[in-house]
């Protein structure tokens, strides 16, 4: 988290000049390789793979969100390189030493909003964004050590970035609704927003996401990013339903598994409008909605986005801001039965202004 | 009084004011502050950086010892910095003087259950794999 700083005026040159081979040597990468066009929102991006592998890792995740070739008009906004160095060679050997890594895969001194950079020990993952030239590079080590999280929703770091480019914020919560709208569910791990995003299908709900949405302030109009939830066992055990729609993939060390969402709500092209910020807090029986002011629903949105991901600049925060003072917000009380929370949301979107 | 200057801690602090409310986040800490009212006015008093004899200025229904031991709390939490000395605490302000920042430490496991171990890099300059506990 480096930028303002001497050391990050020291790096940037450095730091363009690593981006540039990098980028280089991805394109020629990728060059000939498997590619997909990646619609979030208003946007599409080109994804380019070294290896009909690592496309087949991540590609899942991304069903709902591809355009096919044949009906693809809009000119890409970003070029994102999924590459890993089993196949291609590791990348061009960092401007930084070993005592540069950081927690949150930062790297000290290094990174700014011009050249995101950051990098995962434990999957060897490179990430970087070049915001000037638009283009975005995923490194891993090798496609088997690709993390089950990271197939549930890929790449979060360098699309946060990304969006940014282009003022869709990244937000961590889950988001569910109708055609009346949706809600945003707000708060830190374990608060019931991904029980309850999953439990409001009762009621006929879309669940649009249950760990992050692309969110545009200017609305605020939430987007899906990945075809897959996360539903711990005691989920499965309140909404049996879904065993049926587990996705063949190993549970996480947590020991979630990932549900395929329905694909109809993911497919829309002009995404979910927001009417209201959610934040669910376990209690024994679901309460009624209880008007929280913009400061809550910061609190709730804020440290959780911004803690989670590498690299988490004031515009980043300012976009959070926009969505919460933009939107009303309550905090609910959700208690074991799925259809009282379902019918607690749905009330809640009748009632949104 | 010595002189000094209090610096809001940037760019690890981030700030946003609500309705007179504000939502500090601190990156390096993983921890993060709702500001009541009064506490939201003191820390905009900060701006960017001002002299502390300023901030008292700009403060003047505010006794001199509260506004220290709010300056002296910001530091504590690494939510400014100083340059130069603060002035040598007096008399201790009442409690109802001092303005709330409640902290919520909910997150900052995020960053202590991810240490950084020695890391040993291979041939290309890029760190090793990480070896599976014995």
């Amino acid at each position: 988290m480096a930028e303002g700083t001497a050391a990050a005026r020291l790096s940037a040159a450095p730091l363009a000049s690593f981006a540039a081979d990098a980028l280089a040597e991805a394109g020629a990468a990728t060059r000939g390789g498997r590619r997909a066009r990646l619609r979030i929102g208003p946007r599409t991006f080109d994804v380019r793979f070294d290896s009909a592998a690592v496309a087949g890792a991540i590609l899942p995740a991304w069903r709902p969100l591809l355009v096919p070739d044949e009906i693809a008009t809009a000119t890409p906004a970003a070029e994102l390189h999924v590459i890993t160095s089993r196949t291609s060679g590791p990348p061009p050997a960092p401007p930084w030493g070993q005592a540069a890594y950081r927690p949150r895969d930062e790297i000290d001194g290094f990174g700014s909003e011009q050249i995101e950079v950051a990098f995962q020990l434990a999957s060897g993952t490179l990430i970087l964004w070049d915001a000037a030239a638009r283009r975005g590079i995923w490194w891993t080590r090798s496609v088997e050590e690709i993390p089950t999280w990271e197939r549930i929703m890929p790449m979060r770091a360098l699309l946060r970035w990304a969006l940014r480019s282009f003022e869709l914020a990244l937000v961590h919560g889950a988001v569910v609704g109708s055609q009346r709208g949706g809600l945003l569910l707000a708060g830190a791990g374990g608060a019931g927003k991904s029980t309850t995003a999953l439990a409001a299908r009762r009621l006929g709900l879309a669940a649009l996401a249950d760990d992050y949405a692309a969110i545009a302030p200017d609305g605020p109009v939430a987007h899906p990013l990945t075809a897959f939830a996360k539903a711990t066992p005691r989920t499965l055990e309140l909404l049996p339903e879904l065993v049926g729609r587990l996705a063949p993939l190993p549970r996480t060390p947590e020991g979630k598994q990932a549900v395929v969402l329905d694909e109809r709500p993911l497919r829309s092209t002009t995404g979910m409008p927001l009417r209201a910020i959610v934040l669910p807090t376990v209690g024994a029986a679901t309460g009624e909605p209880e008007p929280v002011g913009a400061s809550a629903a910061m609190a709730a949105l804020a440290p959780t986005t911004l803690f989670q991901l590498p690299g988490s600049r004031p515009a980043d925060q300012r976009m959070l801001a926009e969505i919460a003072q933009s939107l009303p917000a309550y905090a609910l009380t959700v208690g074991p039965e799925p259809e009282a929370v379902a019918g607690a949301l749905a009330q809640l979107l009748r009632d949104a202004p | 009084m010595p002189e000094c200057t209090v610096t809001p801690h940037r760019p690890a602090v981030l700030d946003e004011v609500f309705d007179g409310e504000a939502v500090l986040v601190n990156l390096e800490t993983g921890l993060y502050y709702a500001l009541d009212a009064r506490a939201s006015a003191w820390w905009s008093a900060l701006g960017t950086g001002t002299p502390y004899a300023a901030l008292l200025e700009a403060l003047p229904d505010a006794p001199a010892s509260a506004v220290l031991a709010f300056v002296e709390r910001l530091v504590a939490e690494r939510l400014v910095r100083v340059d130069g000395e603060l002035p040598v605490a007096g008399a201790s302000p009442d409690e109802a003087d001092v303005p709330v920042l409640q902290v919520f430490r909910d997150m900052e496991d995020l960053l202590l259950l991810d240490p950084i171990h020695d890391i040993d890099l291979d041939g290309s300059g890029w760190p090793k794999a990480p070896q599976p506990h014995a």
